[in-house]
């Protein structure tokens, strides 16, 4: 069964057709990357599979659930996860708060509970820490915890955005750029991260990507997006060699894009 | 050390006998803007509203207190926390009004709020008194001098508001908070509902300005409209910069700070009111932090 399925999706920023009729299928268990020129409606693409744009027409199905019905709080509560392009860390906060928000759906303790610190909330919070100790460790940034997250580098900051996505233990994980800025070191550990999310703890991977290299070397498979549209499909060599995506990253044709 | 506010309750009953009057007045009068500064820093501090209006839900508690004893007949311990839920009941009416307001528009919606409450009490007439005000009782136990009495009171509540604000901003809920704050479109990733987490800042924040005014119209004995206007907003705004946005012990510290200046300064608001200003000044342009985030900075 597919883990994310998004059937015709079209998304319009006033005159402008950011997404046009675009449809992508994510299986469980695959590392699937969309690429694509800049512009090309990526983070667009994310965001309408995260609820945080309504699509005009379409239908998202994930992991059973239409995604349409549900509100983009309750995105995360069904085992969907992000992290942002833009990191949006909570700077001022420590590094480990910031993977402890990333548990909040595992929290079922109420105020009540939380006001007078009944033993049941102590005991889901000590739980929480542990948790988010792990997913420090995980992505190796343990050392830092008590850090506060905006004296982080930019390649630490990626790092931390993964651990407060995946502390919740999702089903899948979409990652914006997440190699974006980093040196190719922290490329190289970034890939091994990824690869250890699926083949250890079972997570699907939709990655959006610019970096060419990193996405072949990783990804099952391809959706190339341009204006809006899926233009090709596959494994990383069947896209690499499709004429229309050469066209689209490199230009050329009647249309003549540089 | 969870329990460190009733260690602090304990030493207030214990030299609470030594103490004269004017000295339990005053101890009495910082512990009312602790616990009215907790209320108001939970929202500006940890859920980053910035809310000019938190005076109405001082002035909501203390007119509540009054009318539910004097008029509805009720006891004190009864009153006490029916003032606290009047309040809330208006903080969750206007935290939903507000939901979509921000930053400028947020503070004058807020502010208008206020206003607005200081002048709805001041035409009530008939309940209210007015302008001229209402007298509140207070609790009465033989062998207890009124002023300790007061004090003991006033700080037990005060202790279990301390201890009960410092537990939930512990948990995942002042975790929500803080995540709101500084990024809403992550928080909402995560799982937060925003609508929900917003509304209950403003919910618990109105309980304890609510709870607050009670304790400051029992201690007053005799309260005004007028004394729940912008002026008592600036008052506890600048008891939380100074102190420390985003945290217990400055909350404690700026409210301890600012009312005994204010006592010193108590023969002219004005020069209350230009001392305030100055100090908000000073302490945005200066140290934001407050002094409680120098001094956490200094021992790390």
């Amino acid at each position: 069964m597919s883990m994310l399925a998004a059937g015709k999706v079209s998304k319009s920023f006033g005159g402008l057709r950011a997404i046009d009729g675009a449809s992508l299928t994510v299986e469980a268990g695959e590392i699937h990357a969309l690429i694509g020129p800049n512009g090309a409606g990526k983070t667009t693409f994310l965001n309408l599979m995260t609820r945080i744009y309504q699509p005009d027409s379409g239908t998202i199905h994930f992991d059973g659930h239409d995604l349409l019905a549900v509100e983009p709080h309750d995105v995360a509560r069904l085992g969907l996860s992000r992290i942002f392009q833009h990191v949006e860390l909570f700077g001022a906060l420590s590094a480990n708060d910031n993977v402890v928000i990333g548990g909040h759906v595992l929290g079922k303790a109420g105020l009540l509970a939380a006001l007078v610190q009944a033993r049941s909330a102590r005991r889901e919070e000590q739980a929480l820490m542990q948790r988010a100790r792990e997913a420090l460790d995980f992505v190796g940034l343990s050392a830092l915890a008590e850090r506060s997250a905006a004296t982080l580098t930019g390649g630490q900051a990626r790092l931390l955005g993964l651990a407060r996505a995946l502390v919740s233990a999702p089903k899948m994980i979409l990652l914006d750029e997440l190699v974006a800025g980093l040196n190719s070191q922290e490329r190289y550990e970034a890939t091994l991260l990824v690869r250890r999310l699926r083949d250890e703890r079972g997570i699907t991977i939709l990655l959006i990507e610019h970096d060419m290299q990193f996405v072949m070397s990783l990804a099952d498979r391809v959706s190339v997006l341009d204006f809006g549209r899926i233009i090709a499909q596959g494994t990383p060599d069947q896209v690499r060699g499709d004429p229309a995506v050469i066209e689209a990253y490199l230009g050329g044709g009647k249309y003549g894009r540089a | 050390m969870r329990w460190w506010p009733f260690l602090a309750l304990g030493v207030a009953w214990a030299v609470s006998p030594l103490l004269d009057n004017y000295q339990l007045y005053v101890l009495s009068l910082v512990a009312v803007y602790i616990v009215f500064g907790l209320g108001y820093n939970l929202l500006m501090g940890y859920a980053g509203q910035f809310d000019f209006g938190q005076a109405a839900f001082l002035g909501i508690g203390a007119f509540s207190m009054a009318l539910l004893q004097t008029k509805a007949g009720l006891p004190f311990a009864l009153a006490l926390p029916l003032a606290g839920l009047i309040a809330v009941a208006f903080g969750l009416l206007i935290g939903g009004i507000v939901l979509r307001l921000e930053g400028f528009y947020l503070a004058l919606v807020t502010l208008a709020f206020n206003q607005t409450v200081v002048l709805a009490l001041n035409l009530w007439k008939p309940m209210t008194g007015g302008f001229q005000g209402t007298s509140v009782p207070h609790p009465v136990i033989q062998g207890l001098r009124d002023p300790q009495l007061i004090f003991l009171v006033i700080a037990t509540v005060a202790a279990l508001l301390v201890w009960t604000a410092r537990n939930v901003l512990a948990s995942r809920f002042g975790k929500a908070f803080l995540a709101i704050r500084e990024s809403a479109v992550a928080a909402q990733a995560m799982g937060v509902h925003l609508t929900r987490y917003r509304i209950l800042a403003y919910g618990l924040s109105a309980f304890y300005g609510g709870i607050a005014g009670a304790l400051l119209a029992t201690l007053l004995g005799y309260i005004t409209p007028d004394g729940f206007g912008l002026f008592e907003t600036i008052k506890v705004l600048t008891m939380i910069v100074v102190g420390g946005m985003g945290s217990i012990g400055g909350t404690i510290l700026g409210a301890t700070v600012l009312t005994l200046s204010g006592e010193l300064l108590r023969f002219s608001q004005v020069f209350q009111e230009i001392g305030n200003g100055a100090l908000l000044l000073v302490f945005m342009l200066l140290m934001p932090n407050g002094i409680w985030g120098a001094l956490v900075r200094r021992w790390r």
